[in-house]
């Protein structure tokens, strides 16, 4: 249960109307707007502490909403896109969205990203051990145990792990990656990250039936998150 | 000349062109032809009278010194005839110069060493200036022939230029080759790595396998093949290759027949700059034929990309929340209070209603587009069907927006009662989306004349004059007013009207209908008395 505003931006009175019941539900406070000016005059007058924002807008387009959005504030946002829109949602995210939904999506999906939104606000501190399930990573010694056993991580696989690791439940870009372990000449070589990520997932014995890196296809990459 | 000219073939059998060694370009020892017999007799005749006229000046004007007179008689010739005839003419002044004028006179003694001396001097200038003048002559024709000749190729390349495609192109380059040089022509062209025989004339020329194989070797080689060249050179033809740069596009063939009259210099050159003018239209219209084939590609994949991505965004919001609301249920359900519950079960089945309609229409607009779709007349009382309209939109959310105005008393209609619910439940559907959130709706049913109109009016912002005229196309989209799930297939209004016509009846759109906006769709069916 939380205590949190949720404003949800989606033009489509359907979705409204499956959404208000669940997310109150859930404890949230939910503003509803139907366009773009609608959700930028809310988030002027009454900010929320989280935004459901569906691309597909009638007045403007949902990437100028959040350019404009992140003017003034670092609100995690959340998309709502079409699956084959790629392009579109690796835009958004690069933009400043936190993550996305593929439509259609169910109610758990859509929660799920919004607590971990939720969770990893910027300004938060961070710890110098993350555990997650039997995963611990010492950021600050540059060591990894998986279930104990110390995993050997090079330089930029242990890099890589951590910024997943403590984005976890979140999806990084491809870009968004490239640019933090490799630096920005590097934005476009994804074939590093499928090298890289192929060899963690090796270390880690990461190839059961539920993968801790989950591969989000075309956009980037999203550790799992396990609360 | 005409007529004797040796490189000019015998002409073949069904042509007829007139103007061929005009073009030929002359040799530079045409000036040495002996011309035709009618020039020596003119010739004959000036030096005739030069020698009269010389006497009667001589009698009259008392003139000692007639060799001016004489050569000017020579002249004459040598400039309309060439250099034979005024050299015949030069000799036979020279000779009636010395009967007439010299003494002892009527003789052809000479008994003055002066006037030998006089004499000589003037069969000499007579013969110099016979020629300068002959070949001058020769000169100023051969100018003008290579004048006719650019023309002819400027006249060719034009007419080219009109033919569309390959094979007008092909039959064009051939009857021209043919009639610019009365040979029989053939013309081979590339398809890929073999070549196709693509134009003969006159028609009916065959070609036998010694000539095609010079052609295949003139294509592949890109090398002239054939009567007169190293290679098949005991073929009857010869085939100049055809290139574009250095691709080879075809090969270029004429007859050079059994007199084994080869090309010479200038019909070589001639046939060159055919070829290449002839290359470069073919490859222009093979380029033409591209750009259609990609221009038609491109449109079909318009259209199936158009189709793909408005049936799947048409699809996904409806989609969506089903998705949606049997997840809420299904995690949620027992938290719910009963009317959200039933609020979302609702929603399932509504969402699931609009599918269907998709669905419909999208099958419609296939069997419109096969001629497949079925009709089952049957008499239909419009106002049921304006019920039944008014109930989807009411579960649509849509309560009080739309306006029924239907009399009773209305004549029944022979027509698809389900087709046409669609045909009217589509305008609404368009009107809804389009008019913004607030539009007002109203649908009036009259009978006028012998048709029965059903008008669907709103109050939205209206169609933009650049849309109205292709209002009921398909994939033509007005302005989005409500946003992702609003934005319609483009399919809608094209169903109503193929479904209107199926009806013998018409559909109008005007906009706007009052104060710059609103729209109005009117659909008319005709009303047949029952018999």
């Amino acid at each position: 249960m939380t205590d949190k505003t949720v404003l949800v931006v989606d033009d489509e009175p359907a979705i409204h109307r499956f959404l208000t019941p669940v997310l109150e539900l859930e404890g949230y406070q939910v503003q509803r707007a139907d366009t773009g000016q609608q959700a930028l005059d809310a988030m002027r007058d009454a900010p929320a502490d989280i935004v459901v924002l569906d691309l597909g807008l009638p007045d403007m387009d949902g990437k100028a909403v959040l350019t404009e959005l992140r003017r003034t504030r670092a609100t995690p946002v959340v998309i709502l896109s079409a699956r084959d829109r790629e392009a579109e949602k690796i835009e958004a995210l690069d933009l400043g969205a936190n993550d996305f939904v593929n439509k259609p999506f169910s109610v758990g999906e859509l929660l799920a990203r919004l607590r971990a939104a939720l969770r990893h606000r910027p300004s938060e501190p961070e710890a110098p051990v993350i555990t997650t399930g039997d995963l611990e990573i010492d950021l600050a010694r540059h060591r990894v145990l998986k279930a104990g056993r110390d995993v050997r991580l090079a330089r930029k696989e242990f890099d890589l792990l951590a910024l997943l690791v403590r984005n976890a439940g979140t999806v990084l870009t491809h870009r968004q990656l490239l640019t933090a372990i490799w630096g920005d000449q590097h934005e476009a070589d994804t074939q590093y990250l499928r090298v890289y990520v192929g060899q963690i997932r090796q270390k880690l014995r990461d190839d059961g039936e539920v993968r801790l890196i989950v591969t989000e296809p075309g956009v980037g990459y999203r550790f799992r998150d396990l609360g | 000349m005409v007529e004797t000219s040796p490189r000019v073939a015998p002409p073949a059998a069904g042509s007829a062109h007139p103007s061929v060694v005009d073009l030929t370009l002359a040799t530079r020892a045409e000036w040495l032809r002996p011309g035709p017999f009618v020039g020596y007799v003119e010739a004959l005749l000036s030096v005739s009278v030069g020698l009269i006229l010389a006497d009667t000046a001589r009698r009259w004007f008392d003139l000692t010194d007639v060799a001016l007179i004489l050569l000017l008689s020579v002249l004459f010739p040598a400039i309309r005839s060439g250099i034979w005839p005024a050299i015949l003419g030069a000799v036979v002044a020279f000779l009636g110069y010395n009967f007439f004028f010299i003494t002892p006179l009527y003789t052809l003694t000479v008994s003055q060493p002066r006037e030998f001396l006089a004499l000589v001097a003037f069969l000499i200038v007579a013969i110099i200036t016979a020629a300068l003048a002959g070949q001058s002559r020769e000169r100023a024709r051969v100018a003008m022939a290579r004048e006719r000749t650019i023309e002819r190729l400027y006249a060719f390349t034009r007419r080219l230029s009109y033919s569309a495609n390959r094979s007008e192109v092909a039959e064009a380059v051939a009857g021209e080759v043919r009639g610019l040089t009365a040979r029989r022509c053939a013309l081979l062209l590339g398809e890929g790595d073999r070549l196709a025989l693509a134009a003969l004339a006159p028609r009916g020329t065959e070609l036998d396998d010694t000539a095609l194989s010079a052609a295949e070797w003139a294509f592949g080689c890109k090398e002239v093949a054939g009567a007169g060249s190293p290679f098949f050179g005991d073929c009857a033809w010869t085939f100049l290759p055809l290139t574009i740069g250095r691709r080879p596009v075809g090969a270029l063939g004429v007859e050079i027949g059994d007199a084994g009259q080869l090309l010479d210099g200038d019909e070589q050159v001639l046939l060159h700059a055919l070829a290449e003018q002839a290359a470069s239209a073919i490859d222009r219209a093979s380029l033409a034929k591209e750009a259609d084939t990609a221009r038609a590609e491109a449109e079909t994949e318009r259209v199936r990309n158009t189709l793909l991505a408005s049936i799947s965004h048409d699809f996904r919001t409806p989609l969506a929340s089903i998705l949606g609301a049997s997840t809420s249920l299904i995690d949620f359900g027992e938290r719910l209070r009963p009317e959200q519950r039933v609020d979302l079960l609702s929603s399932i089945r509504e969402e699931g209603e609009r599918l269907d309609g998709m669905v419909r229409n999208l099958l419609s607009m296939t069997r419109l587009e096969a001629g497949a779709l079925d009709i089952r007349r049957d008499w239909v009382d419009i106002g049921e069907i304006a019920d039944r309209l008014a109930d989807q939109a009411r579960r649509r959310g849509m309560a009080g927006r739309l306006t029924l105005s239907v009399p009773s008393g209305l004549p029944l209609v022979k027509a698809d009662a389900s087709l046409i619910e669609q045909a009217l439940s589509n305008v609404v559907a368009n009107a809804a989306r389009h008019g913004g959130p607030k539009v007002k709706i109203t649908l009036n049913a009259e009978e006028d004349g012998g048709w029965l109109r059903l008008a669907v009016e709103d109050d939205g912002p209206g169609i933009s004059p650049d849309i109205l005229p292709r209002v009921f196309d398909k994939f033509v989209r007005g302005a989005r007013h409500t946003g992702d799930g609003g934005d319609g297939s483009g399919l809608g209004l094209a169903i109503t009207q193929g479904i209107v016509a199926l009806h013998g009846g018409t559909a109008t759109a005007e906009s706007p209908i009052e104060n710059g906006h609103g729209t109005r769709i009117t659909l008319s069916l005709p009303i047949e008395e029952p018999s």
